[in-house]
């Protein structure tokens, strides 16, 4: 086969197989990162991030982040419930607020440890609206027009369940999902659904916009979107 | 374009550079896709993430897939010789990386075989750890984490190596007049004298018409590409395919038989994909018999 392409002679000097040698190594040494290498993410930060991310890397599903008018957002609770309201922002932060702290985990691989969410209860206000006895999972609204979130009515009751406004003490930014963003302990980053301002009381919990696309509705950290993975 | 053709030599087969620019053109619609997935201030301008995501993907299984299967599929002699030019070094290669030394490189300079390894290796690495962030449930949290950051860091040392290599490729004088060996084939003989001493071409060769060539390239890009596709269809369906993303559902559409319907959307679809195999068997041997050595007179 050589004839058709000769290549360079070797007698000049003496020659080694470098190639494989830096291959093979590369490839076993980026196999031994992903056993005993940095989790922490980004490794490297080259580029200058904003101080909204905090750390988190900023996602939607819609083209950019969307923005919202503080006179009149408004969060509306309704479906099968026997009193619904309607709630401007300062109704919202006149409410009594809790703090978490959690470690905000993505199912997609990186972490941002100690985030200090605060905000109201999402037990709170389903006390106020009084759901029906038939109503058994909760479907959240983003004012993004396409994104939701599903959760059972046992897992919304939590008291560390969260409709959160600050972020590290600080306004939500407005990628991060202001004004207002869920927050469930324990679960997932895609349940903290962003720029929230509907919730509706429904029979049963409806698959959100990634479940449907395969992740687990029930996504708690580390018991959940294991296994079998039918495509992306 | 007037090239004389005593004057000219042979430094890439037709096979090579398909090879080459499905490779390039993968890779550059990964980079753009995965900074625009990854960087905050890009995601906040594109958005769109979930199609994002898919087009990422597909690409990638052309990028995982494609070259392999174009190097295997066709004048396999020219690229097995590239790998042996990659990795056989010397002591005038070792000498070429130090600053001030005057060697006499053979038919790649350290520099290229350097590239060509980084390449390779990236290759295998995006694709292990890409593969690892896809699949993500079927691996432990802590290694799709370092999966993560190391698909990451990877992506800006690629780009970095990429850039450098488009500016040697295409403006740095002293290299840029190689230019056309990846599109039309052929150097000039007194270039690769000088540039490349050790490298003895087979000889002098009369080189087809440049417009007839960069068809016939295009054409092998083209078909290379579809190769990736039907692979790609191939095996998403062979996995699970998610027919509710779009990007699936365009893939399945674009490639089905006539007639064929579209499983409804759903997650983890389980197909055999008999037509998808059987294109992807058509095509290669399309490609092997159109980039056959001796057909091809060698190109």
């Amino acid at each position: 086969m050589s004839t058709h392409y000769p290549s360079t002679p070797k007698e000049a000097e003496h020659t080694f197989k470098l190639g494989r040698a830096a291959f093979l190594g590369l490839t076993a040494a980026t196999v031994g990162a992903l056993a005993i290498g940095k989790t922490s993410f980004p490794s490297v930060s080259l580029l200058p991030t904003s101080a909204a991310a905090n750390g988190f890397t900023l996602y939607t599903v819609v083209d950019g982040f969307p923005g919202f008018n503080p006179r009149t957002y408004r969060l509306t609770i309704g479906g099968m419930v026997d009193r619904p309201v309607t709630m401007t922002l300062d109704d919202i932060l006149r409410h009594p607020s809790v703090t978490v702290t959690q470690l905000y985990t993505c199912v997609t691989g990186w972490t941002v440890p100690h985030c200090h969410w605060t905000g109201i209860r999402l037990a709170d206000l389903l006390n106020a609206v009084q759901p029906q006895t038939a109503a058994q999972g909760l479907t959240l609204y983003s004012f993004d027009g396409i994104y939701t979130e599903s959760l059972s009515i046992e897992q919304a009751r939590k008291s560390n369940v969260l409709l959160a406004y600050h972020l590290n003490g600080r306004p939500l930014a407005r990628a991060q999902g202001a004004p207002l963003r869920l927050v469930v302990p324990g679960m997932y980053g895609y349940k903290f659904i962003k720029w929230l301002d509907r919730i509706e009381l429904v029979p049963r919990p409806i698959s959100g916009y990634w479940e449907v696309r395969g992740y687990d509705r029930d996504a708690y950290v580390g018991r959940s979107n294991n296994g079998l993975f039918g495509g992306f | 374009m007037e090239i004389a053709a005593a004057n000219r030599v042979l430094r890439f087969t037709r096979t090579e550079r398909a090879v080459h620019w499905v490779q390039a053109s993968t890779f550059i619609l990964l980079l753009l896709s995965g900074f625009g997935l990854s960087l905050p201030a890009i995601e906040g301008l594109i958005g769109h993430r979930d199609l994002l995501r898919q087009l990422h993907l597909t690409v990638a299984f052309f990028y995982a897939i494609g070259p392999t299967v174009l190097a295997l599929g066709a004048n396999r002699a020219s690229v097995a010789r590239d790998v042996r030019d990659v990795e056989t070094w010397d002591g005038q290669d070792v000498r070429w990386l130090l600053p001030g030394s005057d060697t006499e490189p053979g038919r790649f300079n350290a520099g290229q075989k350097l590239n060509a390894i980084f390449v390779a290796w990236s290759t295998v690495a995006f694709t292990l750890t890409g593969f690892i962030m896809w699949q993500n449930r079927r691996f432990p949290l802590d290694v799709v984490s370092r999966a993560n950051v190391i698909h990451t860091d990877l992506a800006y040392i690629a780009l970095l190596v990429f850039l450098g290599h488009l500016f040697l490729a295409t403006m740095w004088p002293h290299t840029r007049d190689s230019f056309w060996a990846m599109i039309g084939g052929t150097v000039r003989r007194d270039w690769a004298r000088s540039h490349h001493p050790r490298w003895h071409p087979a000889g002098a060769i009369n080189p087809p018409p440049a417009g007839r060539e960069i068809a016939l390239s295009a054409i092998r890009i083209a078909l290379g590409w579809f190769i990736g596709l039907f692979a790609a269809r191939w095996l998403f369906f062979a996995i699970g395919a998610n027919t509710t993303d779009a990007v699936t559902r365009w893939l399945y559409d674009v490639t089905a038989w006539p007639g064929a319907t579209l499983p409804t959307p759903q997650t983890g679809v389980h197909v055999m994909d008999w037509p998808g195999l059987i294109y992807l068997v058509l095509l290669i041997i399309v490609f092997r018999f159109a980039n056959h050595p001796r057909r091809a007179g060698g190109w």
